[in-house]
């Protein structure tokens, strides 16, 4: 069998980022805003390609392709398309979009094949969608799924089901611009006032704390068609700036100031929330009738989502009840990061390689240096100190109720902390979450924390768990015990992760340990960054971040900093 | 001559509450990039030591960013508009690009230049009796003069004091040149905007054939 080194790259959006795939196994997987220090970054991600490459020992010239998400070609003339379409209205976006367009996002492959110092015929692309079935179907547990890939926008769909049998991916029907669900989202979340790209968890966050009252002003927003298709209306939105155009504020009422402190015991603010319940809900009636009409198409059991609604974990919660499949996977990076993925498991199978094994950890970054750590420590006046055992360290912190901040091992894959750059607390008291939101996080009182509980143990906390998507954090479970109040969100759930010694053996030696110690081998689970900032890459990061926020202690590899007292 | 064109400009630049408020926040943007830069320089540089300087001095950039947008955000509420958030910016890799000394000496123009700036604007806003952003830029203009000073001796310590006087012309050479092609651009924005709208009027027929030819689908294919 031929062997290959391919390299995937997702860009020019938001969440750039690479993935490497050396005989048929998924070797790394980085998103770019971990080096570049910038949230979401969507520049060309060189910087991710070459720890993608060092991790494998290559270089450039090994790659057999470089593979792009997709096809800057049809893209281009799906913009043109719009631009022509919505003429005159598109005068604003006109000049903007067309530099965009031809200023790079044309010429992607070029600059991918200069940028890496690879021949250019190397260097190919795969369509959007195709991408996003792969990053999901390829490494899930299954021999045989229906796949939906639902997102803002690709070349021109916005939204796909697909089949996956073996190493084969085919379409089944699609919807298009600009109907989409991700726009849906997008908007909505402009109009609470968060930012795009970046606020639609918040909103996830908020829905819980509303009613979803608004349904008849939004059946004006979204039709849903018996066939699961779906059609926005579209004098609403605004497909440049906020994303909605003033009739939607005319139909909701004002929108929300970005930025304003929320309170949630004003009428105002519960509106606001209402509307963000309402949005949710209207997200999930189309979720599970798309799912519903993929198990139609298909006939398999088993669903694989991905797209960057995918992300979505309390929708994906109701998929797995309702939608008639009995198991349903999302990937740790479903949003456009996991293109990257995608397009080099596409490439790798395209020329020749096997299937990969099922994914098992999301650990798919750059390592931590302690080492790097310990001087950068010392330089700092730090006071520190090596342990032969950091993860009885962490539990003893955590059974004192410290809070612990970890870096360990190689960095995640994807939007969750996973145990290797996490924020670990003790789950059961409330004043945890605040203290958390307050001051270390810095963010929005309605914002939830997660839990890990080791899988073997987790039934015994939460139901629907342990499944297939609880080991990367992709979905939400009922709390059963009452007593985990800093991780049970107002609605009663919770988005478990569920460790095991594959997927994050740190975290669950750590969790042994605090059942060991404490009886309960649960703990909270957040991820290792200040606000505004991506998660923690490196020991230098780490570093910065305990100099910058008050966690009680942190520990890189078998580094432990402490505070001076 | 940069400190006299603060000092002119002053009275514009924070002539009403929503100019203020834009011009704060670019200070913001300002300090995130510059946060950025250095975070990378404390990853390349190869040295504990200077790490430790680079990462401490990341953090007080964070910081300064998080005062300026605090500030300009404050004030866009009072006037009713949508708060900017947190500074969101790229970097210009500068570390990378014009090596250690090099950046130091960036750096180190850049920082004397911005406390002669908030020296400026301490004293004007004292003047007009607004002590809430006197106190802001009298609180960042101590971080400033102790950036300054670590930034130029580590460039003396590094090609010395004739070297350093080199580099730091360099830099301002390239300042120069820089607010040169800033120039032009913004000229070629001026030509490119009226270009592409004699361009999308033109595009008027074809509008018409896309919206009877291709029109927009609901549903599956």
């Amino acid at each position: 069998m031929d062997v290959s080194a391919v390299l995937g790259v997702s860009a020019l959006y938001h969440d750039a980022a690479a993935a490497l795939v050396v005989d048929g196994m998924v070797v790394a997987a980085m998103q770019e805003e971990r080096f570049s220090r910038i949230k979401n970054d969507a520049a060309l991600p060189f910087a991710a390609a070459r720890a993608c490459l060092a991790q494998a020992g290559l270089k450039p010239g090994d790659l057999d392709a470089v593979v792009f998400h997709e096809n800057p070609f049809a893209k281009l003339e799906r913009v043109l398309l719009w631009l022509l379409r919505t003429f005159p209205g598109s005068v604003r976006a006109f000049p903007r979009v067309i530099a965009e367009q031809l200023g790079n996002k044309l010429w992607v492959l070029d600059a991918l094949a200069e940028g890496l110092g690879v021949e250019r015929k190397k260097v190919e692309h795969v369509e959007h969608h195709r991408a996003h079935a792969a990053s999901a179907f390829l490494v899930s547990p299954f021999e045989k799924a229906a796949i939906l890939t639902v997102d803002g926008v690709g070349e021109h769909a916005t939204t796909s089901l697909w089949s996956g049998e073996g190493t084969t991916i085919t379409k089944r029907s699609e919807l298009g611009f600009p109907h989409s669900l991700g726009l849906f989202y997008g908007a909505l979340t402009a109009y609470l006032g968060f930012e795009v790209n970046e606020g639609e968890y918040k909103v996830m966050g908020l829905a819980a704390f509303g009613e979803p009252r608004f349904r008849e002003d939004f059946a004006k927003l979204l039709t849903l068609e018996t066939d699961g298709s779906f059609a926005l209306g579209l004098p609403y939105f605004a497909y440049e700036d906020v994303g909605f155009s003033p009739r939607l504020e005319a139909l909701l009422g004002p929108r929300r100031p970005a930025g304003k402190k929320w309170d949630l015991a004003t009428d105002e603010d519960r509106r606001w929330a209402d509307v963000a319940a309402t949005t949710q809900a209207v997200t999930e009636d189309v979720l599970v009738a798309l799912a519903k009409e993929a198990r139609r198409q298909t006939g398999a059991d088993a669903l694989c989502l991905a797209g960057g609604v995918a992300l979505n974990a309390v929708a994906n919660a109701r998929l797995l009840r309702e939608s008639g499949f009995a198991r349903v996977f999302v990937q740790p990076a479903a949003g456009d990061a996991g293109g990257a993925l995608g397009a080099a498991l596409l490439g790798a199978i395209g020329r020749g390689d096997a299937r990969p094994a099922p994914l098992v950890t999301a650990a798919l970054g750059q390592e931590i240096d302690p080492a790097a750590g310990r001087a950068l420590a010392d330089a700092l006046g730090l006071r520190s100190r090596t342990v032969a055992d950091p993860a009885v360290e962490v539990a003893e912190r955590l059974a004192r109720n410290e809070i612990v901040a970890v870096a360990q091992g190689r960095f995640e894959w994807g939007p969750r902390a996973l145990g290797q750059r996490s924020i670990l607390a003790r789950p059961e008291d409330p004043a945890i979450r605040e203290r958390l939101n307050a001051v270390v996080k810095r963010r929005e009182p309605f914002r939830p924390f997660a839990p890990a509980v080791p899988e073997a143990a987790a039934a015994r906390y939460f139901a629907e768990a342990p499944n297939d998507m609880t080991p990367f954090m992709t979905t939400t479970c009922p709390v059963h015990d009452a007593g985990l109040g800093a991780v049970t969100h107002v609605d009663g759930t919770a988005r478990v992760q569920t460790v095991t010694a594959a997927s994050a053996p740190f975290l669950d030696r750590v969790l042994d340990l605090v059942g060991a110690a404490t009886g309960s081998p649960v703990v909270l689970n957040t991820s290792l960054n200040g606000r505004g900032e991506p998660i923690v890459a490196s020991a230098t990061d780490a570093l910065g971040f305990f100099c910058a926020h008050p966690v009680d202690s942190l520990v890189i590899g078998d580094l432990v900093v402490e505070r001076t007292p | 001559m940069h400190v006299m064109f603060t000092r002119l400009t002053a009275p514009v630049a924070f002539a009403t509450r929503a100019r203020t408020a834009r011009h704060l926040f670019a200070f913001a943007l300002a300090e995130q990039e510059s946060m950025l830069e250095l975070r990378a320089a404390a990853a390349l540089c190869g040295s504990p030591e200077r790490s430790a300087m680079y990462l401490r001095h990341a953090l007080d950039e964070e910081r300064h960013a998080t005062m300026f947008a605090a500030h300009a955000n404050e004030l866009r509420r009072a006037l009713g508009r949508p708060a900017w958030g947190h500074p969101r910016t790229a970097c210009e890799h500068l570390f990378a690009r014009l090596g250690e000394a090099g950046f130091l000496a960036f750096v180190t123009r850049g920082e004397s230049r911005g406390r002669a700036q908030f020296e400026v604007y301490e004293r004007y806003f004292a003047a007009r009796g607004d002590d809430k952003l006197r106190a802001l830029f009298a609180a960042l203009i101590g971080d400033e003069r102790g950036h300054e000073t670590y930034t130029r001796d580590l460039l003396v310590a590094q090609v010395g004091e004739d070297g350093a006087a080199r580099a730091v012309a360099k830099i301002a050479f390239g300042g120069a040149f820089r607010a040169w092609r800033r120039a032009g651009q913004g000229l070629a924005k001026l030509v490119y905007a009226a270009a592409m709208t004699v361009l999308f009027a033109c595009l008027a027929p074809f509008a018409l054939f896309v919206r009877l030819a291709r029109p927009a689908r609901r549903g599956w294919t």
